[in-house]
């Protein structure tokens, strides 16, 4: 592969994001970026030679495994900016093969969180293993406690008041007011953290007197997260049936995995 | 109606000093109000007068200027006005009176602008005050209405202030009108605080606050209240609401705490046995270090999270082999050209300090066997064996060649029923050459003083280990 010629510009350049912070970036250059026309991505591919391409393709896979490994949405803008710079009048094409590359070479799926925003995450494509993987890597503790919380709020029915959840978290002997020896700031962790990375969503209650939030499930935890599992694991630990909460194993059956991650709209732009 | 009319007068008058006026009339000091009314008959005395005695020639604007003395509370200085018109000399002496009689006529009238100027300086202290207390259940809509309402409010509010309460309808409305706001203000703060004993689906304490609020609306006239009860009826519903969607799921209700609880044994809690007191929920139990990497690990089954990329083998660190390999070229470089120096001699030196300590452990291997075999049931003691009473030097050799064979699996020690260390032989097929028993080192250390100690103690006359025929330099 010829990447190894560029893989030290977009890795110091993926690391200067790396720090997780969502530096304000230049809007204007997303604002300017208009979607090219399928004719002049045809013109702009003839104008290039195919490992041309085909460079610009891996450096985009290299930039978006980087940037993942801090689970933060990529936004098209950095993209563009960043990586893509002068072949952006192929950009959709870049981007169509990067997924495909995804897909075939390391089983993950590109999928756009946020149409608007034009952000992307990246999920695994492959099938969840029914039990603990047997290969032994160190597992992050922050996906325990977010798991307790997607939990909670998934069986309340979508949306809960944040006192819930804090009083839910101090009965794990977590307290959002102390410093957690394994986590730390708790309450920065969930408010700020989970929420940039998209597992939640924080939003404010309105006419509420002291100000209130609310927690739904984020963009990323609907794309990567598997209701009906949970709702398997809430039957393990009650010892009863899943079908026993009738409404949430409707609500976890009724849409069928695929759809949950908006696949449609993900691997055209 | 005396009280409307005044009311009446009070709202259209658009000046300030007006109002004052009229305020100070309803309200102030019996004595000042009598002294008030009287000057002003005094004044339109003078006033008409005028028109009588200078027989209908006073000019039209003077009137009008004493007029706007009052309207504009600037002091009017009639002198020279008055001087001008000097045509009849008897009216001088009676001009000049009249002149200082209308000063002074003016003057008290300014009398109520003074009296405005501080009743303004108190309705605004007081507004300040007032305001703190309401500011703070502000909310969007009802704010624009409330500032309005305020105004006019602590303008009867000032003026009560001025005077003590003879009006006291006015002051009974004033007082019912704060019951109501206090009332409705304890109703939102106890929907906000007892919010979730009202959530809880067992009691009608929200549709009782509601009752509530419709018994204290019956009282209200005026815009401030309805405010309070319009703010009381968002914080109700929002609890309505809330309460609804609790009904809303059906079937098996779903309840943190329980949850909670089940979490904790799952991540593997160790509860304290002598200890089932459910409510002291501190410190019930010891949550073990990896309880959240437990869960962690259950939680991977649920997430399709992509693997975070990183390198297999980790990052390399720097470490410096290549000064080592300088060293040791460096030795081996005189160390070659010595060898070319003197070939022959330098090889048999070369092998006799390689092959020596084989030799010597092959010979001691020889020694521990023939002793063995004098006599296989009695240990051998390993001191015995080792110690070379005439020379510590030797004695240190022979223990680092009785350490290779053990090493390599040729002899075997073992403590004996003293305790003492004993050494044997260990036969060809008794041990496989892997080692599968469990191999134990230790460390010996042995002094000039310890030698001598156990020479003493082990009663050792002569070696077993005879010292060997060549001797190194």
């Amino acid at each position: 592969m010829t990447q190894r010629k560029r893989p030290s510009s977009t890795q110091s350049s993926s690391q200067r994001r790396h720090t997780g912070n969502l530096v304000a970036q230049d809007e204007d250059d997303d604002a300017t970026f208009t979607q090219p026309s399928t004719s002049q991505v045809q013109r702009g591919l003839e104008k290039l030679t195919p490992a041309q391409v085909d460079q610009k393709t891996a450096e985009v896979v290299q930039y978006f495994l980087v940037k993942d490994q801090k689970k933060m949405p990529v936004r098209r803008a950095d993209l563009v900016k960043h990586v893509v710079k002068d072949y952006r009048n192929i950009y959709p094409e870049i981007l169509k093969r990067a997924a495909r590359t995804f897909d075939q070479v390391f089983g993950l799926k590109l999928v756009e969180i946020d149409p608007k925003n034009k952000m992307y995450i990246l999920v695994n494509n492959l099938e969840t293993p029914d039990k603990a993987s047997p290969v032994r890597s160190p597992s992050n503790p922050k996906m325990g406690l977010l798991l307790a919380i997607l939990s909670v709020i998934f069986m309340k029915g979508g949306v809960v008041r944040e006192n819930l959840i804090w009083n839910t978290l101090r009965k794990l002997r977590v307290d959002p007011g102390e410093k957690h020896e394994e986590f730390g700031d708790v309450r920065k962790m969930v408010t700020d953290e989970f929420v940039r990375q998209r597992y939640l969503e924080y939003v404010r209650i309105p006419h509420t007197e002291p100000i209130e939030h609310e927690f739904r499930w984020g963009q990323r935890a609907d794309a990567e997260v598997s209701k009906a599992k949970i709702l398997e694991f809430m039957g393990e630990l009650h010892e009863q049936d899943p079908k026993t909460w009738t409404q949430q194993y409707r609500q976890a059956h009724s849409l069928p995995n695929s759809s949950q991650a908006s696949t449609s709209s993900s691997s055209q732009r | 109606m005396k009280l409307d009319l005044i009311y009446l007068l009070q709202k259209d008058s658009r000046s300030k000093g007006y109002q004052a006026l009229f305020q100070f009339l309803k309200e102030g000091k019996l004595f000042g109000r009598i002294l008030v009314v009287v000057l002003l008959l005094l004044f339109f005395c003078f006033v008409l007068g005028f028109f009588f005695f200078w027989g209908g020639e006073v000019p039209v604007h003077t009137s009008y200027q004493l007029v706007a003395v009052m309207r504009h509370s600037v002091v009017y200085q009639p002198s020279i006005k008055f001087r001008r018109r000097r045509s009849l000399d008897f009216h001088d002496d009676f001009a000049d009176t009249q002149l200082a009689l209308l000063v002074s006529v003016c003057l008290t009238a300014c009398f109520p602008f003074t009296k405005h100027s501080r009743t303004s300086a108190r309705v605004k202290m007081k507004r300040s005050k007032g305001g703190g207390d309401e500011e703070a259940p502000r909310h969007n809509g009802s704010a624009g209405r409330r500032k309005a309402d305020q105004q006019q409010s602590d303008g009867d509010e000032g003026g009560s202030d001025i005077g003590p309460a003879d009006l006291q309808d006015d002051d009974n409305d004033q007082g019912l009108r704060r019951e109501i706001r206090s009332k409705y203000r304890d109703l939102i703060s106890s929907v906000q605080q007892n919010r979730e004993d009202m959530l809880s689906p067992s009691n009608n304490k929200l549709t009782e606050v509601l009752e509530e609020a419709n018994k204290l609306f019956k009282d209200v006239r005026q815009a401030r209240e309805a405010a309070l009860d319009a703010q009381l009826l968002v914080v109700a519903t929002d609890l309505g609401k809330e309460k609804a969607s609790q009904l809303f799921s059906e079937g098996t209700a779903f309840d943190p705490t329980a949850f909670a609880e089940h979490l904790l044994s799952f991540m593997g809690l160790n509860r304290l046995e002598d200890d089932e007191d459910e409510q002291q929920n501190t410190a019930n139990g010891y949550l073990p270090q990896d309880a959240w990497h437990r869960l962690a690990r259950r939680a991977e089954c649920c997430f399709r999270t992509a693997p975070s990329f990183h390198y297999m083998m980790g990052s390399f660190y720097a470490e410096p082999p290549p000064p080592k390999q300088r060293i040791e070229r460096q030795r081996k470089a005189p160390s070659k050209e010595a060898k070319r120096i003197m070939p022959t001699q330098l090889k048999k030196m070369e092998e006799s300090q390689q092959e020596a300590t084989e030799k010597e452990v092959e010979r001691i291997l020889g020694y521990l066997k023939s002793y063995y075999q004098d006599d296989p049931t009695s240990p051998i003691s390993y001191y015995e064996f080792v110690i070379d009473p005439s020379s510590f030097s030797r004695t240190v050799e022979n223990i680092f060649h009785t350490s290779f064979l053990i090493r390599d699996g040729l002899a075997r020690m073992y403590l004996d029923e003293e305790k003492l260390p004993c050494i044997a032989p260990v036969e060809e097929g008794e041990v496989e050459a892997g080692g599968s028993t469990s191999r134990k080192q230790c460390i010996l250390s042995i002094s000039p003083k310890i030698w001598k100690e156990l020479i003493d103690a082990f009663d050792i006359k002569d070696s077993i280990i005879r010292p060997p025929n060549t001797q190194n330099d």
